[in-house]
């Protein structure tokens, strides 16, 4: 799974369109789900966390959002502002090519953390964004495989360099990246036990490497946990992410008409204590509408869910063709998503896609507060 | 029956109207030759930044004498490694100047036509405001003089 707008071969498409079919069966596809439900969830313990463009989409929500979200996950990805060639009056100027190039494949072309520290200081000056100062009591966790042939590792060591640079102390930050048995990781979603071999990189981008990183990911973010449970006692639930996007227009924004939800027992409603929430993005060809359920249920991420009292939410990307987008003029071929990846590269014609304005964002941050009981 | 005075009168609001569409028309020029020329700033920019990158890239790797056979061997692998960066961050480098160039393009592309499409639809209404419907809408029949002949003036 790449992170990026490259179009998939001819090949990958048709077997797209097969799973795509299939996809539907397994409620992927557009459907009336029931609207998203409120929880007894607690707003100051919210944390997001992702793979590939979903590592820099959660990047983009903490740090747009940092004063809501207490810690991230990045996984194979994320660095702010990785895409933008420059800030303007409107929002920004990035491109594909700067995602599929520097940010992908040649590290040695990636500005100084300098100039990354830069477009958030600018954003947030234009109230885009909430004040940086915020990262300062963040818990992050960051990780890069050494087998990963897909995002290079400097991206994600450099998205590390800027948390510090935003102020984020190191003591608060877990960088884990060369630890691990064998060549080391894939492009992959690690797991202590499902997936493909653990240096592989291929779809569906879930690893099997021995290595509970949701487990490791969740500790850094919220402290000591209670073991995982043996298998998820919750319930998934799928829910209406169309109500989330300006004129229910979520193909054309790169979304998908359903969501998926954790909810563990001891979170439903009347539950005595306030639960934690936590956004799981997936990466590029990993949404519902291409793997299924895959993401959702085998990452890991609910077994410690359901012992640790957290709601796990699952927004989930879309794959936008041209005929999907709002408008059609001579740039809408550069403004699809082809392989349905989280928005870090400014398609759709969103300028603002990494502040506070921007429509992914903006969405999964209504979805937050609703789960939160904040919002309508 | 159109007085004379009406006709002339159509026919000033007529030539008023297609002198304001001619001047939206050079609004959108202008503004397509701002974006072009935005577009081009931008690509020159990159460029430059590319020519100093490549440059300072240059001058960092200093290849060190090598002493022993080992040193031969890690010294060429070093070597090829950098021709394969170097061909990564070319390819990487060409597909950021055709984006900028095809964005910059495409930009100017989006604000003639829209142009166009508007200019075709004022142009439509100045004429359906210039020739009255009732006219428009009178059968248009050619009639013969009986009796006439081609060349034959009636």
């Amino acid at each position: 799974m790449s992170p990026s707008p490259t179009a998939a071969p001819s090949l990958g498409r048709a077997a797209g369109a097969l799973l795509l079919a299939a996809s539907a069966w397994f409620g992927g596809g557009a459907s009336a789900a029931d609207p998203l439900d409120r929880f007894p969830a607690d707003a100051s313990q919210v944390s997001v966390a992702g793979i590939s463009s979903g590592a820099f989409m959660a990047n983009q929500l903490h740090i747009a959002h940092s004063a809501g979200i207490m810690g991230a996950g990045i996984v194979a990805g994320g660095l702010f502002g990785c895409a933008v060639d420059s800030v303007t009056d409107n929002g920004v100027v990035a491109l594909a090519s700067l995602a599929v190039g520097p940010c992908m494949s040649a590290p040695t072309l990636l500005q100084p953390v300098a100039f990354y520290q830069r477009i958030v200081t600018d954003l947030a000056a234009k109230g885009w964004m909430d004040p940086p100062g915020n990262l300062a009591r963040s818990r992050v966790y960051l990780f890069t495989g050494r087998a990963d042939t897909v995002v290079n590792s400097r991206t994600v060591e450099l998205g590390t360099n800027l948390y510090r640079a935003l102020g984020v102390p190191a003591a608060q930050i877990d960088f884990r990246d060369r630890d691990l048995p064998g060549t080391g990781a894939g492009h992959s979603w690690v797991t202590k036990n499902f997936g493909n071999s653990c240096d592989a990189n291929a779809a569906p981008y879930i690893n099997n490497c021995s290595y509970d990183q949701a487990g490791e990911m969740l500790r850094t973010i919220y402290g000591p946990l209670q073991p995982p449970a043996a298998s998820p006692g919750g319930r998934i639930v799928a829910f209406d992410q169309t109500e989330f996007v300006p004129h229910a227009a979520a193909a054309a924004n790169g979304l998908l008409d359903t969501g998926y939800l954790y909810v563990p027992k001891a979170c439903e409603a009347g539950a005595q204590q306030p639960c934690r929430v936590t956004v799981a993005l997936h990466g590029c060809l990993q949404s519902a509408e291409i793997l299924g359920s895959e993401f959702y249920t085998k990452v890991g991420v609910n077994e410690w869910a359901d012992t640790n009292r957290i709601i796990v939410l699952y927004p989930q990307a879309h794959a936008t063709t041209v005929a999907e987008l709002a408008s059609q003029n001579f740039l809408s071929l550069l403004n699809t998503n082809p392989q349905g990846c989280w928005n870090w590269w400014g398609y759709a014609g969103d300028t603002r896609y990494l502040t506070k304005q921007g429509v992914q964002i903006n969405a999964i941050w209504s979805m937050v507060r609703r789960v939160t009981g904040q919002g309508n | 029956m159109e007085t004379t005075s009406q006709i002339f009168g159509n026919g000033l609001r007529y030539f008023g109207d297609l002198l304001a569409i001619e001047m939206r028309n050079m609004e959108a020029i202008g503004l397509a030759q701002q974006k072009m020329l935005e577009g081009m700033g931008m690509l020159a920019k990159r460029q430059a930044e590319i020519a100093e990158g490549t440059l300072r890239r240059s001058f960092g790797a200093q290849p060190s004498v090598p002493s022993s056979a080992s040193g031969v061997q890690a010294a060429v692998i070093g070597q090829i490694t950098s021709l394969k960066t170097a061909m990564v961050e070319g390819q990487a480098n060409s597909n950021i100047l055709s984006e900028l160039a095809a964005r910059s393009g495409g930009e100017v592309a989006n604000i003639l036509q829209s142009r166009m499409m508007a200019a075709l639809d004022e142009f439509k209404a100045a004429l359906e405001q210039a020739i009255p419907e009732r006219l428009a809408s009178a059968p248009t029949v050619l009639t013969v003089q009986p009796g006439a002949q081609a060349g034959t003036p009636a």
